[in-house]
């Protein structure tokens, strides 16, 4: 089957959600094939899910440090988008052989990410048990501490979590789902793992070839 | 892409976004994604059903 590539500049976190959730409705309205959305944040942004308060991040501080904050379309916790590429995947959801909800869309979709994880070298599992969560009790506003049964992991780290859809977008038969690749960057662990994934996310970008933002329009 | 391709048992084909994409993209940032409304109390432009209704007539679940 053929699917639409489309390669996109770093944009800004409102532009970014904006442009997911119209690729959603013109594929909902039948207009367009199944999309494969690659894209990165600029300038970097935390991204709220769809029903947490703003609350969560202090907006003071992250405007000092030229951090965006938008709200995500979807559930889940606050994730600093920054130094990381992005996806974001509009297709119906009977695509997905292990059925059309919202978990086995998620691993279907993961192990996408796991094959190309292996190509770099990468060993990410998926848990056994597509009910298995493992979530620590401090945190919960982030969206990486918690593991779930469709999250990477490696090494015992959540590493690559499919962002959940709002249920919006579960219509006629469309699902959307979003997987951020994003260096684990949050309070107790920031400098360590992002000096581990660096390297990774460079040749991730070199296998990707993110357009600049001079080369295409979005 | 490769471990996508052979994951999903689909092929990648570069492409652009649409211009309806691209135009509802403009409505869906005026409206929702690019203002305080939306980032603080989920609220979105009064209007911007009936734009994007216009713009996908045969998508009504939004």
């Amino acid at each position: 089957m053929r699917w639409r590539l489309i390669r996109s500049p770093a944009l800004s976190g409102a532009w970014n959600m904006a442009i997911d959730e119209a690729m959603l409705l013109a594929h909902a309205a039948g207009l367009t094939p199944p999309t494969f959305r690659l894209y990165s944040w600029s300038p970097p942004a935390v991204s709220l899910g769809l029903l947490q308060p703003a609350d969560v991040v202090n907006e003071p501080v992250c405007r000092q440090l030229g951090i965006d904050l938008v709200r995500r379309p979807s559930g889940g916790g606050a994730v600093l988008h920054q130094h990381e590429v992005t996806y974001a995947v509009v297709a119906d959801g009977r695509l997905c052989p292990d059925g059309s909800s919202v978990l086995a869309t998620y691993r279907w979709l993961a192990r996408g990410l796991m094959e190309g994880l292996k190509l770099l070298g990468i060993d990410a599992t998926l848990p056994e048990s597509l009910w298995e969560t493992k979530t620590p009790s401090r945190s919960l506003s982030f969206c990486f501490v918690r593991l779930t049964g469709a999250d990477l992991e490696v090494g015992g780290r959540n590493w690559a979590a499919p962002l959940k859809p709002d249920a919006a977008f579960s219509c006629s038969n469309t699902a959307v789902s979003r997987c951020d690749w994003r260096t684990k960057y949050l309070p107790a662990y920031s400098v360590r793992f992002t000096l581990t994934l660096l390297p990774v996310w460079n040749s991730l970008q070199d296998a990707v070839s993110l357009p600049t933002n001079s080369q295409r329009r979005w | 892409m490769r471990g996508f391709e052979r994951a999903l048992k689909v092929q990648f084909h570069e492409g652009e976004l649409t211009e309806a994409e691209l135009q509802a993209a403009r409505l869906l940032m005026e409206g929702k994604y690019g203002t305080r409304e939306w980032l603080l109390e989920r609220k979105v432009a009064p209007n911007l059903r009936e734009e994007l209704n216009a713009l996908f007539p045969a998508s009504d679940n939004r």
